[in-house]
């Protein structure tokens, strides 16, 4: 029992830096009753070793990457509702997610577009160490809302990289034609 | 000679001379059904290019799951469903690079033909629909489906393909009505 | 007005550009060689035997298979999510330093 009991304190010992880049994503459950379109996704654990280990069909240099990234990661949480008109989620609801944002996470961007689009980044920089441990993306546009948390090292730049990724890849020109009739 | 007739006849019999590896038979494959997975792309982004692209990507697809595919209607079944499926993926990463709605409505799809302006004014409305209730459009209306089969390709309940098609008919009277 | 009748027609099916086919096998070079082929088809064909000798087995990892794809698929959209906010970000920022440095 006294064993059990020990266990139980390490691990709370060892998991804060975890629960620290974890965002609790509470928002109203009837959000996505009113969304056109809504995407859930978290993925913590043994789902995503499950995921990175599905990674392996292609053998490009793109594919590699994304598994890599997806492996060095502890958590993937994320939320984005597309509505089909304006004004069905008030905008406050991010105060509660950046509230629980603690001094280690820096905001290292703010966007606000013309279009309301605004989006703001922020990354956890763990103590002593330059590297991105956490991300949190908060974006609100008129009829948009995504909130994305990633939990461990993220590479920015590899990040923004991946759009025409995955098994996608640009055209870089037309074949050489044969007429179908 | 004579063996290629017949299998370009036989569908299933291309399908199987393409499991076997027959790049020629495959081609065949593509041949036959690159208009209907072009066109679902086509209605569901009003854009040839990345239409091209989304076809081309399914039929790569097709190639690397060429052994589950188990007779011709099973495989006009899996190039909808995945075409679908690509299409509203692809989509919701393109839509969050916060495309500039000028820039939106020049990708708009081209009509050569001034007498069919009503035609092509709905294939634009179609292409502003909301993405579930715009692949149940076109798959409605392009490929003749009824709901049942809908639902079985998107993988969502019955009456949810049915509220789809409702609310996109709506929308659809609604906005031919405003112009 | 006829809308679905409109809709039918307007909804046809188009064709695409021609060599649509020879653009894909383009993307499919090189073809994977026949001893390669005749392996995956050994391969299939051992998965059969394993399906006959131990279905259970085999259902339980087909089950994981599904829940892995299920998975994977979940994990690229939430990375292409995150990668198309940063990269719309990282844009935003670009175009102000140009109109600054401009």
């Amino acid at each position: 029992m006294k064993r059990i009991a020990l266990t139980i304190a390490m691990a709370l010992l060892l998991t804060p830096a975890a629960f620290a880049q974890r965002l609790r994503i509470d928002l109203p459950a009837d959000l996505a009753a009113r969304a056109a379109e809504s995407v859930d996704v978290t993925l913590d654990g043994p789902m995503l070793k499950l995921a990175s280990k599905f990674m392996n069909d292609d053998s490009d240099a793109d594919a590699r990457a994304v598994r890599e990234m997806v492996s060095g990661l502890q958590g993937i949480y994320v939320r984005s509702y597309e509505f089909d008109k304006e004004g069905e989620y008030d905008r406050s609801i991010l105060n509660g997610l950046r509230s629980q944002l603690g001094p280690s996470w820096k905001k290292i961007v703010t966007v606000q577009s013309r279009n309301k689009e605004n989006v703001e980044i922020y990354v956890d920089t763990r103590e002593g160490s330059n590297k991105v441990a956490g991300l949190v993306i908060l974006s609100a546009e008129p009829k948009e809302l995504t909130i994305v948390n990633l939990v461990g090292p993220v590479d920015l730049d590899r990040l923004s990289s991946l759009e025409g990724q995955f098994g996608i890849p640009r055209m870089s020109g037309r074949g050489k034609g044969k007429n179908h009739d | 000679m004579t063996a290629i007739i017949e299998a370009a006849g036989d569908p299933d019999e291309t399908l199987r001379s393409a499991q076997r590896g027959d790049h020629d038979a495959f081609s065949r494959l593509i041949d036959e059904h690159e208009a209907m997975v072009f066109s679902i792309a086509l209605h569901f982004f009003g854009d040839r290019d990345r239409a091209d692209e989304i076809a081309q990507d399914v039929f790569v697809r097709l190639y690397r799951s060429l052994a589950a595919i188990e007779s011709s209607s099973h495989l006009v079944f899996w190039l909808r469903q995945v075409t679908s499926r690509r299409c509203i993926d692809e989509k919701r990463r393109f839509r969050l690079r916060a495309v500039p709605l000028d820039e939106a409505d020049a990708r708009a799809v081209e009509s050569p033909e001034p007498d069919l302006l009503l035609e092509r004014r709905l294939r634009e409305l179609v292409v502003e629909l909301p993405d579930a209730q715009r692949i149940a459009i076109t798959l409605r209306y392009q490929e003749d489906l009824d709901p049942a089969e809908i639902c079985r390709i998107l993988g969502i309940p019955l009456r949810t393909v049915k509220s789809h098609l409702y609310r996109a008919l709506q929308a659809l009277r609604k906005k031919l009505g405003d112009c | 007005m006829h809308l679905e009748r409109n809709l039918e027609r307007a909804l046809h099916r188009a064709d695409p550009a021609p060599g649509l086919a020879d653009r894909v096998l383009k993307r499919l070079e090189p073809a994977p060689p026949r001893q390669v082929r005749a392996r995956r088809w050994q391969a299939v064909a051992a998965a059969l035997v394993l399906v006959v000798l131990g279905g259970g087995w085999v259902a339980r990892h087909e089950m994981e298979r599904r829940a892995g794809e299920r998975a994977r698929d979940q994990a690229l959209l939430a990375l292409r999510i995150a990668g198309a906010k940063v990269r719309f970000a990282q844009e935003q920022v670009r175009g102000i330093g140009s109109h600054t440095n401009g």
